[in-house]
């Protein structure tokens, strides 16, 4: 693998930041490295995008600091970094090629460069159609995909991308994922936001968890799948089958049709159930270990007051 | 540490580029890039064609009294005179000689188009004797019948009148009926048209004259005299104790000229900077609500965007009153080159000294920054139209304010208002402009100067931290108190 240089792109040394008082993020550090891919999660007002903003220099840390490829955030790193932010537009008089070439020559690129470098992004993600059509004659998936194209234009080395894919359709959001994808493969480092798990779940190498402005989680993917609670379907023709799993489980609902759902205690396994029915000559007709999932994991991590307020939502677009 | 923000030229050209480009691309730039041209074409069109916008009004007059008529035709003939006269008296603009010039004006005044026509042929060869005859606002005409009766349904339209071969309608009835006293005739006019009052206006003069006319003359004194020895009378001839330049201290035009020409460019310097600080307002707003500025400040400074606006919406600014600067630049140009009133000529060149093109472009750059600052900062914290009229209204009640102070200028240089505003650095672009003519001190040129360049540096510094904040959070009013209250005054919320 190729990487620019060992620097990390990013390092986050116990900033805070309040807004009127009111704590924004607090203690927060982590480091990006070369080459990663980062899922930045967390639900709405956890401090992600104040998070993103303080690692690009556009607010300043109230404590702690940011090192942006070594560097406080500024004029070494233009050009460096591609930001797609949560908020974003198109100028909408101008074409799909002036709004990418405009934004690559801001980065650096020079003018008949960056025009034919938006000429071949566009034609390469299948918008070679819209190279002359206007911004506001475009549809929202469209846009959003030039919006990215104009951010990396320039092929960064860090690509900071705020709630990629907030309000794009599942097709698109599978094209932007096939974008990121993509990008990886050619050893740059990405941190990006999301609501939605799945994509983090199917890119992240590492997940960093955000709730109430603090950093509650920061590990690969397995990691934060192992606070997952694990849970487990069973049933059986015969009675029993309660009694029998009641040890091993920490919560366990029955249902209609007499199945149990149950969660495993912390030191049980979903085998031990399978060896008790056996050695207790109870047959089972369902024994269903459920895949745990980020959502969960998630949930049990960021604790139930803060789930009230959060609408991540497992697998669902946002 | 430096004290100015480090620029990168190329990022800040990129930006004003876009900015001045956004706008060039519009259909509304080119119309009003335009809109000179469209006028002129417009309004050559209109004086060379024959299209009559106002068709011509008849009037017939009924004199019972059989006194009355004939002399109400001469003061109509007299006042198209008079307009003759003032048409006519636009030629003494070519001419140089100031001794003729003084002659002509007093024999068009005193002796009638005709003989200054004359004047002029036999005395200044180089000036043509033609101009253009005044309309008259109406036009006499035989009455169709004898009474009231028979000529309402002429003027209720019922009836038409062929005049030059061509149908009219009678457009107004005058009727000098018989009173008690002849000399005061019970006057009546009829029209449809209650809104045309040329004729009923001339009518009251001429009832006006009359009674003159019935109290002087009985006493053995001509009003037509009286009126020829006031067109003849002597003038007043001005004199400024501080004028150095000639040896009799007389004041001409080469002394009104340059107040003339510093309220014009105090004007100008006005309609730039309020038309440019407005559309740096509609170009923040078009950026907020595009939501492009968090994406470009991940490559670009603050300092970068507000001075690529600052830039762009200057050169957008000048572009669309390039036509305007052109025509005015080629018109003194043109008038110091070939123009014939040698006053005027000195006037203009002593206008447009050092000291006036040197503050003038000082004033309009600082001017410019000034309130552009504010309205780039105030556009940062808008999130629609709205926003942006309720957060600039109280600097456009200012800037609007600065208009009057233009006009003391030109009548009262020495006004302590004047001087008040050259110290106020919102009004000082525009007051010291006015007051160059009249030569005020330096110091008082420089220090309001410094006080303007200090509020600029203020002001931007002001404007970068509004900006930076208006760009990263909300809009409206309500942001504007949040952020006085937690940058300004130092309070949590």
């Amino acid at each position: 693998m190729y990487f620019f240089n060992m620097t990390p792109p990013l390092a986050l040394d116990s900033i805070s930041k309040s807004f009127g008082g009111k704590a924004a993020v607090q203690d927060v550090s982590f480091t990006v490295e070369p080459g990663q891919i980062v899922g930045f999660l967390g639900p709405n007002g956890a401090g992600k995008t104040t998070t993103l903003r303080m690692a690009l220099g556009l607010i300043k840390p109230d404590t702690g600091s940011v090192k942006l490829f070594g560097e406080t955030p500024g004029e070494n790193a233009f050009g460096r970094v591609g930001f797609l932010p949560e908020e974003r537009g198109l100028y909408k008089k101008q074409t799909a090629r002036e709004a990418i070439a405009h934004m690559a020559r801001l980065n650096g690129i020079k003018k008949r460069a960056a025009v034919t470098l938006a000429d071949e992004l566009l034609d390469r993600y299948g918008l070679g159609e819209a190279k002359r059509k206007k911004n506001k004659d475009m549809s929202k998936g469209m846009a959003q995909k030039v919006q990215l194209l104009a951010a990396i234009a320039h092929d960064p080395e860090f690509h900071i991308l705020d709630e990629p894919f907030s309000g794009l359709d599942p097709v698109n959001q599978q094209v932007l994922e096939d974008m990121v994808r993509e990008i990886a493969r050619r050893d740059r480092t990405i941190i990006f936001s999301t609501h939605v798990m799945e994509h983090a779940e199917r890119l992240c190498d590492r997940i960093i968890l955000m709730a109430s402005g603090r950093k509650v989680f920061d590990g690969t993917t397995k990691e934060v799948l192992a606070h997952a609670p694990r849970r487990v379907n069973l049933a059986s023709d015969m009675a029993g089958l309660k009694d029998l799993v009641e040890p091993f489980a920490s919560t366990v609902d029955e249902h209609e049709d007499g199945s149990l759902s149950l969660i495993l205690k912390p030191t049980a396994q979903a085998h031990d159930i399978l060896e008790r029915s056996v050695a207790q000559g109870l047959p089972l007709t369902q024994y269903e270990p459920i895949r745990p999932t980020l959502h969960e994991a998630f949930v049990t991590l960021v604790g139930e007051d803060v789930r009230q307020d959060m609408d991540i939502t497992e697998g669902a677009t946002t | 540490m430096s004290f100015l923000p480090r620029i990168s030229l190329r990022r800040t050209f990129l930006i004003a580029r876009r900015d001045y480009l956004g706008y060039v691309k519009t259909w509304g730039f080119w119309l009003s890039f335009l809109l000179p041209f469209i006028f002129g074409g417009f309004a050559f069109i209109a004086a060379t064609s024959d299209i009559d916008l106002t068709p011509t009004q008849y009037v017939t007059v009924i004199d019972e009294t059989g006194l009355h008529a004939e002399r109400f035709y001469d003061l109509y003939d007299e006042e198209l005179e008079e307009q003759a006269q003032a048409a006519l008296s636009t030629k003494a603009f070519f001419i140089q000689d100031k001794n003729k010039r003084q002659t002509f004006q007093r024999i068009l005044r005193a002796d009638g188009t005709k003989a200054a026509q004359n004047y002029i042929s036999e005395n200044i060869p180089g000036v043509s004797t033609k101009y253009e005859e005044p309309v008259p606002a109406f036009k006499f005409t035989d009455p169709p019948a004898d009474n009231l009766k028979d000529l309402l349904p002429y003027l209720r339209g019922e009836i038409q009148m062929t005049i030059d071969d061509k149908p009219a309608n009678l457009g107004g009835l005058i009727i000098f009926k018989s009173s008690d006293n002849p000399s005061e005739p019970d006057t009546q006019y009829w029209s449809t048209n209650v809104n045309k009052l040329d004729a009923p206006n001339l009518t009251n003069r001429y009832l006006r004259r009359l009674a003159r006319t019935n109290y002087l003359e009985p006493k053995g004194l001509s009003v037509k005299e009286i009126d020829r020895r006031i067109a003849l009378a002597a003038e007043t001839s001005t004199f400024n104790p501080v004028k150095t330049e000639a040896a009799d201290q007389g004041v001409n035009k080469s002394d009104t000229v340059p107040f003339l020409v510093a309220t014009v460019l105090a004007f100008m310097l006005w309609l730039t900077v309020f038309s440019g600080a407005y559309m740096l307002l509609t170009s923040m707003l078009e950026e907020k609500l595009n939501k492009l500025l968090e994406m470009m400040l991940a490559t670009t400074r603050f300092s970068e965007i507000i001075l690529g606006k600052l830039v762009g919406v200057a050169a957008l600014t000048l572009s669309m009153m390039a036509p305007y600067i052109v025509l005015g630049i080629g018109g003194v140009l043109g008038y110091v080159f070939y123009g014939a009133d040698q006053d005027v000529v000195k006037g203009l060149i002593s206008a447009f000294n050092a000291k006036m093109i040197i503050f003038l472009i000082i004033n309009l750059l600082l001017g410019y920054i000034l309130y552009g600052a504010f309205f780039i900062a105030l556009g940062s914290l808008s999130s629609s139209m709205q926003d942006a009229q309720t957060l600039t209204t109280p600097i456009l009640f200012i800037l609007m304010a600065c208009v009057p102070v233009i006009f003391l200028g030109m009548t009262a240089p020495d006004s302590p208002l004047l001087k008040i505003a050259t110290f106020i650095p919102f009004s000082a672009p525009f007051a010291i402009i006015v007051r160059l003519p009249s030569d005020p001190p330096l110091w008082e040129l420089l220090l309001s100067t410094g006080f303007l360049t200090l509020l600029c540096i203020g002001t931007i510094a002001l404007a970068g931290r509004i900006f930076r904040y208006g760009v990263l959070s909300g809009a409206g009013a309500g942001v504007v108190i949040a952020w006085f209250k937690r940058v300004i005054l130092r309070r949590k919320a």
